[in-house]
Order: C-alpha cells, then structure tokens, then sequence
C-alpha cells in the first residue's frame, strides 16, 4: 500500500515540476522547451506504473504486462528525449544526422520493451522482476553477461544521458558559453549523477526488501528536480559560495540524515520492527532531528553572515550601516569597497568625480586607476536620454536601447577596465561615475545584479555624493570655524546702529536672515540732532560674500556723508560705488529715507525695496507711498532715474518698509504673504509700540508659512509721535494745506526750481490722499471730507509748501543750517550713543 | 495576517515532515535478518530523511513566497509596499513629499501630515481638513512630544496610542524628531507585517536625506568660502596700470583662500601714483572684512594725495566696525615721477626699502616707520615722510609673510644674506623678475612645509 501511496507521491510531484518547468520556459528565453516534454513523457510512465501497481493491488492483472511494456518503452523514450533536449541547451542548429539518431533510439527502445523482454512481473514482495535473453549466446557470455534488460538500462539509463551532458560540454567549450551556462551543465550532471546514486541505493536495498523497486521513479523526480534547480541559477557562485553550499547541505541534511540513520541501524530489533521501544525511541529521535534539520536549513539560508549568491538583503544591510557622519573618506571608500567584494565580489571600484573641467577624475581606485573621463562622450546624454543609470557590460549587447551607444560603451569599459557602471547625476547634471571590474571569479555582471543595483541605487547615489561633496575638501575644518565664527560678526556689526533718542518717534526693526547670514541690513545714521537717515536694503548674492559687500557698502554710505552733501547725490554716488567697486554682478535694493524731526518730513528715495507702507491716522487707513528710484548697480549714472519725494509726518503716522523676504514668502499650500497680509499687520497693531509692530508681523509670516523661511526679512517700523496734542493742532493747518498741493502734482510730478545746480531734495510729495486718489480708493467718508477741503484753496497753500522745501533744501545741502557731520563726529555720536 | 499565516505554514510543513517521514520509514523499513546492525537500514532512513526534509524545505519557501504574494503583495498593502518601493528613491524631503502625494494621497486616500518635532515645523501637510486642521495639530503636539521614542505606532480615533491596529484611525511614524502621521480610516487592513518593512525604509530615507543636507551643506559652505575669496579678490587690481616711468609687479599668495592681505595701485594724475600694501592683524572672515573696507575706503576718497586724511579715513572705517582687536599695518605712498621724490606714511609695517643704485652696487635705504598701527590706537600726529628717487631705484614692499619665511633651523629669510644677494641682483633686473626670483627663494628656503602666512610684495621701478 505504501507503495503506491509513494509512488502517487511521485506522480503529483512529477506533474507540479513539469508545470513549474512549463512556465519557466515561457518566461526564459533559453531553449529547454524539450525538457517540460520530457518530464512530461517521465510523468505518464510514472502514471502508468502507478496504474499498474493499483491492478496489481486489486488482482485486475491481465493488462498489467502490456502496460508495463508501454511504459518501459517510455522509459526509454523519456530518456532519449531529455538527453537531446539537454543538447538543445547548446543552441545547435538543427541537423537531420541528430534527429535521425534520435528516431532510431526511440524505436530501438519501442523494439527491447516490446519484444525482447520476456517476462514481466511486479508484485509487492519481489518488486520488479523482468526477464530477458541474453543478448549474446554462445560462450562469450561469460565475459559480457548483457540481457536485453541490462544493456536497456545500461544504454538509456547511464550511456545516454552522459553522452549527451559531455558532448554539450564539448559543444560549450567549443563555443565559447558563458560561465553560467557552463555551470548550469555541471548542476545538471549532478542531477544525472543523483539519479544514479539513488538507482544504486534502490538496487542495493532491494537485495534485501525487493519492493523497494518500486520506487525506482523517485530517482527520476530528483533529477529532474536537481534540472530545474539548474536552469532557475542566475549567476554563478565562486568556489566559496559553493564551499557554503555544501556545507548548508552537509549541516542542514547529511549529518542528521545520517545520525537517524546509524541510530536506526544500531536500534532496529530483529525480525518484528514494530516494537513499542524502537517505535517510540523511532518517533522520538525522528522528530528532533526532521525539526533540527527544517530549522537549521532556514536559519542557515536568510543569514547573512553566510555567503550566499542572492546577495540582495545583505548587501543592503551592510550599505544602510555606512556611517558617513562618523568616519574619514578613506574608511568610507575602503568600507565600501569592502561591502562590495564581499557581497557581489566585485574585483575593483573606482569613484569619478567631476572636476571644474566638464571632466570626470578619479576620487577613489581600488586599482589606482589614473585616467580623466570627459563628459562629452555621447554614451552618457544617450544613457540620461534613456533613463538608465546603470549600465552592466552584459547588457550592451541585449538592449536595444543601448545600440547606439554600443562602441562607446565597450571603449569605455575597456579604458576604464570595468563591467559596470553607475551614473550619478541630478538632473541632466552629471556629477560623477562609479565603475566596479568584473566579478572575482571573472564573470560578467548578470540581469539579477543588474536588478539589485538598480533597487539599491540609492546607496550608491548618497556615496558618490559624499565622495563629491568631500573629496579635496583639505580646508574643510578651517572654513566650518570660520563660518561659525562670521555669523557673529556680521550680526555684531549689523548691530551698528545709531539709534534714534528724539521722542518724536518711535523705531522698530528687525533683521531675520533665513538660514546664514547675507545681504539684508537695515541701517539708520544720525546726521544731526533732528535728522536722522535711515537705510533698509538688500545686496544680491547670497551668504558670506554678500555680507562682506554689504558691511563695506555701510561703512561707505558713512563715509560718503562726509563728503556729499546731497541725498540725491548720495544715491547717485552709491550706484556708482556698487556698479564699480562691488564685485560685478552687485545690486543693491534699497530704501533711502531721511526724516527731519523739526519739520516732520521724510524725504525718500526707494530704490527697489518692494514695499514701503504708510499708516494715516487721521483715516486709519494704510497706503503705499512707493518712491521713485532704481535698483543700485545697473545704470552707471543714476541721476535720470532717482527723485526725492517727500511726505509730511503728523502724529500716529506709521512707515513701514521691508525687503522681498516679507512679501514674498509662500506658505505650504503656495500662497503669497503679500502686501495686503502687510497692510492689514499695520492695521491690527497700530496700537503697540514700534518695535512690537514688527515683531507681530514677523509673526504672522511665521504662522502664515509655517515652516522654514525660505529667504530673509528685514522689516523696518517707524511710528511718528510728532508733537505733543496741542502744538500739533496748531501744526494741522498747514499739514492739510501740503493735501491739496499734492492732490494736484500727484499726476505730474513736478521738479522744483529751487536749486538747478544742486538736485532738488523733493521733487514730489507725497501725502497718503495722493496716494490714495491714484490708486481711485478714496471713497471712504474720511476722504470725500478732506477732498472739498483740498479744492477750496490750493493756491493759498502752495507758497507755503515751497518755502518748506527751500528750507529742506537748505538743511541738506548748506552746511551753514545743520552741518552735516564727519565721520569723527559720527564716531563720537557712536560713542554717546553706547555702542 | 502575513505573521499569522507564515506561522501556519511553517508549523504544518513541519508536522507534515515529521509525519510523513516517520510513516514512510516505518513502512519501508525491510525487516532485519541478519544479527547486528543492518546497513540497509541505514540507506533507507537516509535516503527517506533526506527526501522528507528537503521537500519540507522546498514545500516550505514555496508556500512562503506564496503567503507573502497573498498578504503583502495584494489588496491594500500593495499601497504601502509601493510606497516602500518608492522611499527607496527619495534623497530629499521634496522627494518625499512627491511620492506622499503619489501614493499614499491619490492612490490610498490618506492625509499626511509630517513634522518636525525639533524645531516644530509642519514640513508638509496634506490638503484637506483633517490634516490642515488646527485642533488635530494641537493633539499631535500634546500627545507626541519631542521625546517619543522612534518606532511606529497606531492612533485610534481621540488622537491617541494604542495597540488594537484594527480600530486605528491612521499610523505614525516617528524617527530622529521626523514624525510622518497617516490618518487612514482602513489602517486595519494594512498587513501588520508591512510596518516593520516600512519603518526601516523610513529610517533609512530620515538618515540618508539627512546626509545629503549634511553634504550640500559643507559644500554650500566651501562655496560661499571660495566666493568670499573671489569678492576679496576682486577688490585688488585686476591688472597692473600703465604708468609711464614706473613698472610695477606684484605677488599675492593667500595661504588660504580668504586673506587679510591687500594692495593697491591708483593712478592719481599722469605723475604720481598711490601704492599701498598692508597687512590685517589675524585670519578669516574680520580679517577679509577690513581688508575690503581699507581697499574701497581709499577707493572712494576724492583727495588722495591728502596721505594723512586717507590714513584717517581709513582708521575711521575700521574703528566704525567695532571688531575686537581688529588693526592693520600699511605703507601708503605715493610717487612722483616727476619730481622723482616718494612722499610715504609707513604705518608700522616691516620695513619697505628702496634699493638704489650706486658706483659700488645697490645700497638699501629702508622706509622706516613713522606712524602706529591702524585701527585701533589713536592715530595722533602723523607726519608724511619724503624721501628723494634716482632712476633706477627700485621699491620693494612686502608683508612680513615674505621676510618671516623660515627655514628648517628657524632662521628666517630676511635675516640672511642670500636674500639680501638676491635682492641686490634683482634690483637690475625688470620688476617681474625680480619678483619671481624672490618667489622662488621663498620657496626654496622655506622647503617643502607648508607656509604660515600669506604672501604679498609688490615692487615698483622708478624712472623706466
């Protein structure tokens, strides 16, 4: 009974393989399509001889003989096919000699099963009995005692099968194959070897339990078990791989196979083995050693400490445990080289990395390798082109893809004496190479490598990155120091500021830099007791550079103010100092704004910062007052672009300025801060003091972004007190009177004739119901107030507003009324003022 | 699920091979006959134990490949498995974010929220109430602090831990101060197996972005360094200015890129010429700062001929700053090729010379100093030294870099005769050569070390 379950065993795994056999063959493109046929054929023999021993079973007898003649015949015919089909693995033309010769094998087999052999006999007690004549009679058979059973087994059995594996060696050699069709023939020998052995084993059993022929189909399972296994390899394991393969199978099978075994032999009774002792002492070592065996085999295939040829898990591991924080580059590179040897044993790698000449040099070389790979060669845009970043030498031929580039890329693993490379690029931007030689055992890189570097390809990006961003870094220590060290003084130095004492007014500011240091400052002067200049701007250029340009462009605004005299002409002369002493390239955004304290007016010039609000109390309301200048470091004379303007300061009035950082902030979801989240800040805070005004609005940006700053913000906020509530009431008159002139010039701005020789200080004002009419918004109730007032009596008023100007003009360019102070005096204001 | 099952096989596979095994031994085993051990036995056992076990073992990856196709590689895990596929690939958190927004947004419907639990930062939020919601930020910070351990972590409904992943609201992970929240309501079919996998690549994806910051970084850093140099060195003259009767060479040699080093050559009229060179006291960023200030200072000054005032000016500039410790040494002069006389202020640099040439070779008439350091003490009283110019007379200036060179027993290179040798000789020869002769001295003095100091001299011929 236990044979036929067995021998059903058989069948269904017999069936499963060649199904799994099937598949593969859809999917590979490799011609063993023969052999799924003759596991097939294997499998109806199997069928049929199961078939057989159930009529034996069931004493149906009578076909039991023809069927086993069919299936003998079979046998053979299984064989012949599996041999050629191993033939075909060489890729041989079809030739008729080879399809002749297997004919005639196939009908000499057809010819023994059915008519040479005699008798045929199987039975649960004797096995497989067939008999046959010899094949020769006379007296030379004593020297070759052949029957036609033995010289069939003999010739389909062990002759063919060995014909065919040698002479696909031969064809393998002779055809230059690769090593892994190469291997791929040695597995498959050691299958035709197994099947053998175990044919031996059963032979030799059945000396004393004849039954056991009929198991001789188990030894057809495994080999074309061991079959599958070989052509399912997809690259070939160097001598140690394979020294750890058979040490797996020794831990994992041999030895405790064999301890069941001896204990078995030493503890098997005599005559009756169904005995309580041996049964339970049977079942109990049984178990232990079947678990040690199933787990010892799982433990040893997923260590990675073991080699093993699907490298994939531990070559990630050892990758992800590079440790670039801790380690110098010379490790890294030994490490990583290390990793790679050990896991795909490649035999050397090399690093390129970009060097200033559009040219790739050597970073790192395990075979000091010393040559310059220049970027132009077409194979690396046609490679980007493609989407491909890496490239085995295997490949070049295979891919369709690769065709154009095909010389360039063999050239190329020549030069570099490689089978691999990686391309490390952002973008379309190459930034450097890594190439690995051949495998140890000199084999190409194969699909499944391919596959694996692909999937790990990160890996190597963030190493080549490391190699690029660190590789001649000598002076790396020096710099980060030093870079620590500047933020400290660049702050300190923007800290220079001449702080503002008169009660008039009311300053707030703040300079935030995103994430260095840069070109953003605000500055305020003090030219006399009752003027005061104030600077907010930003230089291009970013970091370090761009700070060092922007402390000289200070100290050099304090400089010039010794020598000009004319806020005009001070603009004009910082344009040209920015255009031609700055490194070229230099711009400078800025907003210049002088306030005289005694007049309440503020004389500006904004040269490009993007905004520059006022608050009016009287309407509650905020506008912006751009001025009229240009960006500094364009134009070489700036004259034509710049005026002054000039706007009348009354009690509560709040100025606010601030750079690009503030407007044009985004917040996650992409929006822009804009001027109107600006104008409504100034609104909600009118209330606090200066200082908490700009504080608040650098908040909201905070809050309205949410995340990192992504560039500077300088915020200035200058909040007028004036005059104490009386005085200012007597100030109002004239204060409105400047409304209606300004109504009226706003649409042409008019220059001054004070001064032809001199720039005039203001040549527009601006009042915020100017502003406010331009920008046709001055409906609200407060404004059609001041709007009949402004038109009753513009004449009477604009003397007045001329005589305050030539006044200003005065001031600035006389040196008689305020004299404008040198930078001695400056230095002893510094002083008083504590810094 | 993927754990429940994998257990499940391997438990039945292993019974199976027992089971098996011990059965068909038993069955097959032929019966002894002979006295003692019978070797038949042992080829049975073997053979059927080898057979048993390594159909268990094929049977067992078999049915494993399958359990994991079934469970992880199908239904809703297939999301965060794509996911997993596609954080193997992001080097930046705008990488990240992409494939938040690929997969699990449009493919798995959830919303995202990741922040950054160090500095508080929302990186990236998905758009939709749950995650852009005030409130459930609120209970994020509340609940998951800084100092949550790494790992990963279902919420249920309230916003809080817990352990029942099938009544999770969404999933967290936290790793290095990055936590990713996942508000997911069909968390439960997620395949628990998934988390570890996922974890890991999160972890590797935190740490590797964190190298590539790290790394763009440093060499955001060496690049601004090296545009710090290149600004100060744009401050120099660019190219020597034709000046008739007077030829002048220099040599600046930073000993790194950013110097405190400077000198400069400005033309005042078709006669006279200004020529500096100074010296800043220390290295690095302040040194470079004064250095470019002192240049453009002089720059802009219109009265240049007004030696003190420069030197004023440029004291002032300097004291504006308000570095600590922060002077300069400087030789200003100018020369007059007309008047053949040179008209100096030598603010305590190592003294300039002039070699003139006499009957019996060049005599050295040093340019000694007349006034104190820069920028930090009180200039006081200056005065403007003259002195007269013979044709052929050559000024040497030079920053104590070129004279303090050292050789390997210490003795320094302005104290030997060889170099007095090789100035007299150069004195004969064009500026250039000279220059390039006192170079290769410097060099051959000073050995193969490494040099402490910058380089700079700048030698003038009157009267060619």
């Amino acid at each position: 009974m236990i044979y036929i379950i067995l021998n059903i065993v058989c069948v269904l795994f017999l069936i499963f393989f060649t199904h799994l056999m099937d598949a593969k063959q859809k999917t590979s493109t490799s011609s063993t399509s023969s052999l799924s046929i003759a596991m097939l054929i294997t499998a109806i023999e199997s069928i049929l001889f199961v078939l057989v021993l159930i009529m034996q079973r069931t004493g149906f007898t009578a076909l039991i003989v023809p069927i086993m003649r069919i299936a003998f015949a079979i046998d053979g015919i299984a064989f012949v096919t599996m041999t050629f089909s191993i033939l075909d693995m060489a890729n041989l033309k079809k030739h008729a000699v080879i399809s002749v010769l297997k004919i005639i094998l196939i009908v000499f087999a057809l010819f023994i099963a059915f008519f040479k052999f005699k008798t045929i006999d199987i039975s649960f007690e004797n096995g497989i009995v067939i008999d046959a004549d010899y094949l020769i009679s006379g007296p030379a058979r004593q020297f070759f005692p052949i029957t036609w059973v033995s010289l069939y087994a003999g010739l389909y059995r062990y002759v063919i099968p060995l014909a065919g594996l040698l002479f696909l060696y031969l064809i393998q050699e002779d055809k230059n194959a690769t090593q892994l069709e190469k291997y791929q023939t040695v597995v498959m020998g050691e299958g035709v070897l197994m099947m053998w052995l175990i044919n031996l084993a059963i032979k030799f059993i059945s000396t004393a339990a004849p039954a056991f022929s009929l198991l001789y189909m188990f030894s057809y399972l495994f080999m074309y078990v061991v079959f599958y296994m070989a052509i399912s390899k997809i690259s070939v394991p160097s001598g140690k791989a394979m020294f750890v393969t058979m040490f797996k199978s020794v831990v994992s099978y041999i030895l405790p196979a064999a301890f069941v075994g001896v204990l078995s032999m030493f503890l098997q009774p005599e005559e009756n083995i169904f005995t309580t002792v041996f049964i339970a002492s049977f079942v109990g070592y049984s178990i232990a050693a079947v678990l040690f065996s199933l787990w010892i085999s799982s433990v040893l295939s997923s260590s990675s400490r073991l080699y093993t040829a699907d490298y994939e898990a531990s070559l990630e591991k050892d990758l992800a445990n590079v440790d670039y924080k801790e380690s110098e580059m010379d490790q890294i590179t030994a490490k990583m080289f290390e990793i790679m040897r050990r896991n795909v044993e490649s035999s050397s790698m090399s690093v390129y990395i970009l060097s200033g000449q559009n040219e790739l040099d050597v970073a790192y070389s395990s075979n000091n390798m010393d040559i310059k790979i220049p970027l132009n060669n077409p194979m690396f845009d046609a490679l980007l082109n493609i989407n491909k970043s890496i490239v085995v030498k295997s490949q070049i031929v295979k891919e369709h893809d690769l065709a154009v580039v095909q010389k360039e890329l063999e050239e190329f693993f020549r030069v570099t004496k490689s089978d691999a490379l990686f391309i490390l690029n952002e973008g379309h931007n190459i930034f450097g190479i890594i190439t690995l030689g051949t495998k140890a055992s000199g084999d190409h890189y194969k699909e499944y490598d391919y596959n694996v570097f692909v999937k790990l390809y990160s890996y190597f990006f963030v190493f080549g990155y490391y190699m690029r961003n660190i590789s001649n870094k000598d002076v790396l220590g020096v710099v980060n120091r030093e870079i620590k060290m500047s933020s400290q003084i660049i702050t300190s130095i923007q800290e220079n500021i001449d702080h503002v004492k008169t009660p008039k007014v009311d300053i707030g500011y703040m300079m935030v830099p995103a994430h260095n240091i840069g070109g953003e400052f605000i500055d305020m002067i003090r030219l006399t007791e009752n003027r005061h200049l104030f600077v907010v701007g930003d230089l291009s250029g970013k970091g370090i550079a761009a700070s060092m340009n922007m402390v000289i462009l200070k100290s050099i605004i304090r400089s010039y103010l010794a020598e000009v005299h004319d806020f005009k002409q001070l603009v004009v002369k910082l344009n040209t100092f920015v255009r031609d002493s700055l490194p070229k390239g230099t711009i400078f955004a800025g907003l210049f704004a002088l306030i005289d304290f005694e007049t309440d007016t503020m004389y500006y010039i904004n040269c490009g910062v993007p905004a520059l609000m006022m608050y009016t109390q009287v309407y509650n309301n905020v506008i912006e007052i751009q001025g009229s200048g240009h960006i500094l470091g364009f134009v070489k004379d700036l004259t034509p672009y710049v005026s002054v303007k000039t706007t009348k300061l009354n009690h509560g009035d709040i100025i606010m300025a601030c750079t690009d950082g503030l407007i044009q902030s985004h917040s996650l979801r992409g929006e822009q801060f804009g001027k109107e989240r600006v104008q409504q800040a100034i609104l909600d805070n009118s209330t606090y003091p200066a200082q908490r005004m700009a504080q608040f609005t650098f908040e909201g940006l905070l809050k309205f972004m949410s995340k990192e700053m992504e560039d500077d913000v300088s915020i200035l906020v200058i909040k007028y007190e004036g005059l104490p509530e009386e005085e200012k009431k007597e100030e109002a008159a004239p204060a409105e009177g400047e409304v209606e002139a300004s109504t009226e010039s706003a649409e042409t701005p008019s220059e001054e004739p004070v001064d032809s020789q001199m720039d005039a200080v203001a040549d527009e004002t601006v009042t915020p119901e100017s502003a406010a009419a331009e920008m046709a918004a001055a409906e609200t109730e407060t404004n059609e107030e001041a709007a009949p007032e402004a038109q009753a009596e513009p004449e009477a008023e604009a003397p007045v507003e001329e005589e305050k100007h030539a006044i200003a003009d005065d001031d600035l360019t006389m040196p008689e009324g305020f004299e404008m102070p040198d930078l001695s005096d400056l230095d002893a204001m510094m002083k008083e003022a504590g810094l | 699920m993927y754990k429940t099952r994998k257990r499940a096989v391997i438990i039945s596979i292993n019974v199976l091979t027992v089971v098996c095994f011990i059965a068909a031994c038993l069955l097959l085993l032929p019966v002894k006959k002979v006295e003692g051990y019978s070797v038949i036995t042992l080829v049975v056992t073997f053979i059927v134990f080898f057979a048993a076990v390594f159909w268990g073992n094929r049977f067992r990856s078999y049915l494993m490949a399958r359990v994991r196709k079934e469970t992880l590689e199908s239904g809703e895990t297939v999301i965060l498995n794509d996911f997993i596929d596609r954080l193997r690939f992001c080097y930046s958190l705008d990488d990240f974010y992409v494939v938040i927004g690929d997969i699990l947004e449009k493919q798995g419907d959830c919303s995202v929220l990741l922040v950054d639990r160090t500095k508080n930062y929302i990186l990236y939020n998905s758009p939709n109430r749950t995650s852009t919601s005030e409130t459930v930020r609120n209970k994020l910070d509340q609940h998951f602090t800084e100092s949550w351990p790494d790992g990963f972590y279902f919420f249920d409904r309230h916003i809080g831990v817990t352990t029942n992943y099938r009544k999770a609201r969404g999933f967290f992970m936290c790793c290095d101060g990055y936590h990713l929240y996942v508000f997911c309501r069909y968390t439960r079919l997620f395949d628990l197996d998934v988390y570890k996998r996922l974890f890991e690549e999160y972890k590797r994806f935190v740490s590797r972005s964190r190298t590539i910051t790290t790394l763009s970084e440093i060499s955001a850093t060496t690049k601004e360094w090296e545009q710090l140099a290149e600004t100060q060195q744009s401050f120099l003259p660019q190219k020597i200015p034709n000046i008739p009767k007077l030829k002048i060479a220099t040599y600046y040699r930073p000993l790194v890129n950013v110097s405190g080093d400077y000198f400069s050559i400005l033309p005042i009229d078709s006669s006279k010429t200004l020529l500096m060179l100074g010296d800043v006291s220390g290295k690095g960023l302040p040194a470079a700062l004064i250095m470019g200030l002192v240049m453009n200072t002089v720059k802009i000054i219109e009265d240049k001929e007004d030696l003190v005032g420069v030197l004023h000016a440029i004291d002032k500039a300097i004291k504006g700053m308000h570095l600590q410790d922060k002077y300069t040494v400087l030789f200003l002069s100018i020369v007059d090729t007309e008047k053949m006389r040179i008209r100096y202020i030598n603010a305590s640099m190592s003294d300039p010379i002039i070699l003139s040439p006499s009957p019996d070779g060049y005599r050295i008439k040093p340019l000694t100093s007349n006034a104190s350091l820069i920028g930090i003490l009180d200039v006081g009283d200056v005065t403007v030294a003259e002195k007269r110019l013979f044709r052929g007379d050559t000024i040497l200036m030079a920053t104590d870099g070129v004279s303090e060179v050292m050789d390997d027993s210490g003795v320094e290179l302005g104290d030997t005769d060889i170099y007095k040798k090789t100035l007299m000789a150069g004195a004969a020869k064009e500026p250039q050569q000279m220059v390039d002769d006192i170079v290769d001295l410097i060099w051959k003095y000073n050995g193969d070390k490494k040099l402490h100091d910058d380089v700079t001299m700048m030698i003038a011929k009157v009267g060619y």
